[in-house]
């Protein structure tokens, strides 16, 4: 008969030396709440994926086609011709490890495979074995291996344990970009047959009604009407955007989650209502109504034929530019690939002028598309915006500088000139987790699906552990951000994390700081129609009034 | 109040050792990271776990603490641990090993040193006291890590409600507006 354990001898199952094994040959676990479910097969099969199949994480066998060795040798021979950048890659880390410590998974799980130099090195011990001579003769021994089905498993787990942040490549000092290295694991992985349903889906609805979720066009205009009387609930004025309609200026382009998702609608609310004060001459699409390309988590083919959407309605619509919302990975297409993908743009679009200012967005020039924040942050500038910050005063603001439109585009000013010109209470969070070395909201590129809930926090721990500072510091009770996916995944990160913080888009704020010309006086109410601490003072009380761009950093 | 001067003494090593026993569930390659770093952004385990155990181990000892300090403290490691794929004994247990660490490191030495029966009841005293103050942590960690289970389950539901709010209310929208018109041609 055996005696009841004690807790130290209960608790005493762990290591307490290194593996016997080498990480080659620990194999990847798959438990609930790490890993995202497959894609449908038919939904694959809808994109061309020739090898779609039915399988599951858990299950031992992955029903792996036949040949799957010659299509992932294939696959990687083609890429590794295809994208230089990727053989360099392969060939120069030194595993220094500086890119270590930088991984928001590997500071949240601890997980040395989630280490980026380690992450890549999955994928480089394979192209070792298969491209290199040195690998090819000495294996192990120059870090190469070959491919087994475990490996596979290994490649889709750590593949779907990165949200492609580019926070590593920062601190690289060979620049390799492990983002990239992850895509194409990634795009392996779909030529097996291996895809993600919270991906694949909103690819497919994008790519035959033009929004994630597959909403019908005059669906999503009643949808955006609702929004619009709800704006109307709070300044008194009726907008009507106009779809579809050829010959304006501009086209808008902003992901769908905006239109659909809460807190996202409130700074679709905020675009409209700044449109509309300005005068803007634009319209909305419904055929290309995603900003946000789902495309980039699956492929490059399958980014630029999300992506090219854009470019056929302004051609359709005459557009001569297009606005894009707040999004972040959408961002990250335009402005590093949508030249080469899609470009050059159609004869009827020009270099982006602010209609209102006058300003040429010359860094626009190959694109013809001008973000939002680029265009408000202009507009702040040259005081065109009648501003009443105190509307936002029971707001203790922080800035989470999206990865992308950050690390990807560099816009770091103009976000923190509209924030600051709209909210008198402004606090950045600790130096090195904004600007460029911002931290991922933890969920990016298809991960903030609901099943990897867990693996989400433990991703999400370095950014909400900065929120954390400032508010424990600074009562700091609204982060704001200028990516869709953000303001789909904070709100749970936050509520777990840092309970008591809230999440808000830019244009919300502005939105609510913006004096509209024929706006039922005084505005009582906030976008979320909740009433405001320090409402507007009697219209007659008024006059004269400066814009502000006060706040504290 | 032998024993717990002796542990207010050694409160560096024993600290340090119990801290162990928590990061003793991570993998051995990385615990090294979290035992190096110092700084609160680079190294958010390792910092949380020894800033609130810092707290818990005063806490034990019978300090003078706020009480809502020591849960606080006791609230961020347990959420922490909450997420970390770990089966709840291991989450929660280590704060039962303290026990251990008093007992071997603390406890039998004094026991050795002392004859007198006075002091020893004394000190046999203060290690229950010790030991009951310990089982209340794990009592109450208990609560925060069920709470904090069910918090990601919650979290889930949410998400789902709000990535598709202004769907749900166009859908029930319709629906009204199909009854109503149903309802007017049946009059």
């Amino acid at each position: 008969m055996a005696k009841m354990p004690t807790s130290d001898q209960l608790l005493a199952q762990t290591p307490t030396s290194f593996p016997d094994k080498g990480w080659m040959d620990i194999k990847a676990e798959f438990i609930p709440g790490r890993y995202p479910y497959p894609a449908k097969p038919e939904t694959m099969e809808k994109m061309g994926f020739v090898n779609a199949h039915p399988w599951a994480p858990e299950d031992e066998d992955w029903n792996l086609p036949e040949n799957w060795e010659e299509i992932l040798y294939n696959g990687l021979k083609e890429r590794l011709e295809k994208h230089r950048s990727l053989k360099v890659f392969m060939d120069t880390c030194v595993r220094c490890g500086a890119c270590a410590d930088k991984c928001h998974f590997f500071l949240g799980t601890n997980d040395p495979k989630n280490m980026p130099v380690l992450r890549a090195e999955l994928l480089r011990s394979i192209y070792r074995k298969d491209f290199t001579l040195a690998g090819k003769l000495l294996g192990k021994y120059a870090g190469a291996r070959s491919v087994n089905k475990d490996v596979v498993k290994e490649l889709f787990s750590y593949a779907y344990q990165c949200t492609e942040c580019r926070r590593c490549s920062l601190f690289c000092p060979y620049g390799i970009d492990t983002a990239e290295i992850t895509a194409i694991v990634r795009e392996l992985l779909y030529d097996l047959g291996l895809g993600i349903n919270w991906v694949m889906e909103p690819v497919a609805n994008c790519n035959r009604t033009g929004n994630h979720l597959g909403i019908q066009p005059h669906a999503f205009k009643e949808i955006v009407e609702f929004l619009c009387d709800d704006i109307e609930t709070v300044t008194g004025i009726r907008i009507n955007p106009p779809f579809n309609e050829k010959g304006h200026e501009v086209l808008f382009i902003t992901p769908s989650g905006d239109v659909f998702a809460d807190p996202g609608i409130y700074t679709f609310m905020g675009y409209l209502m700044l449109f509309h004060e300005i005068g803007l001459d634009y319209t909305l699409s419904t055929y290309a109504s995603e900003g946000g390309n789902f495309g980039s988590f699956v492929s490059f083919d399958m980014a630029k034929k999300l992506n090219a959407k854009m470019y056929h309605e302004a051609e359709r619509l005459g557009a001569k530019w297009i606005l894009g919302g707040e999004c972040g990975h959408m961002w990250r297409v335009i402005n590093q690939y949508m030249a080469t993908y899609n470009g050059p743009t159609p004869p009827n679009m020009e270099t982006p002028v602010s209609p209102v200012t006058g300003t040429v967005f010359e860094n626009a020039k190959a694109t013809k598309m001008v973000h939002i924040v680029e265009f408000t942050a202009d507009l702040i500038k040259h005081g065109k915006l009648n501003l009443r910050p105190e509307r936002n005063d029971h707001l203790i603001t922080t800035w989470h500088d999206s990865c992308n439109p950050s690390r990807a585009m560099g816009c770091f000013e103009e976000p923190r000139t509209i924030l600051k010109a709209v909210c008198n209470n402004f606090f950045e969070m600790p130096e090195h987790t904004i600007r460029e070395e911002t931290f991922c909201c933890g969920s990016g590129s298809g991960l903030n699906s609901e099943e990897v809930m867990d693996l989400r926090m433990r991703g999400g721990l370095p950014r909400a552990n900065a929120v954390r500072w400032v508010a424990d510091h600074h009562d700091v009770n609204r982060v704001a951000c200028m990516c869709a996916l953000d303001r789909a995944i904070l709100p749970p990160l936050m509520n777990y994390w840092v309970p008591g913080v809230d999440v808000s888009g830019l244009h919300e704020l502005v939105a609510n700081a913006l004096v509209m010309k024929d706006e039922t006086q005084p505005r009582t109410m906030d976008l979320r129609q909740e009433d405001l601490e320090y409402p507007d003072p009697e219209p007659e009380e008024e006059g004269g009034e400066e814009q502000e761009n006060g706040g504290e950093e | 109040m032998l024993l717990i001067e002796k542990a207010k003494e050694n409160k560096e090593v024993l600290l340090q050792k119990w801290v162990d026993k928590y990061y003793a569930a991570y993998p051995l390659g990385s615990t090294g990271f979290i035992r190096t770093s110092t700084d609160r952004f680079k190294n958010p385990i390792g910092i949380i776990t020894q800033t609130s155990l810092n707290v818990l181990y005063d806490a034990v000892l019978g300090e003078d603490i706020e009480l809502e300090n020591v849960h606080a403290a006791l609230d961020d490691l347990v959420r922490l641990r909450a997420i970390q794929e770990m089966p709840p004994s291991r989450a929660v247990g280590p704060m039962a090993q303290l026990k251990t660490l008093f007992k071997t490191e603390v406890f039998d030495e004094l026991v050795k040193e002392h004859k007198d029966s006075k002091v020893l009841a004394e000190i046999f005293e203060d290690f229950f006291t010790v030991e009951a103050r310990i089982d209340s942590l794990l009592l109450l960690s208990l609560d925060l890590y069920a709470a904090d289970r069910e918090k990601v389950f919650n979290l889930r539901v949410e998400e789902i409600h709000r990535s598709q709010s202004q769907v749900v209310r166009w859908a029930k929208l319709r629906e009204e507006k199909m009854s109503t018109n149903h309802n007017n041609s049946e009059e």
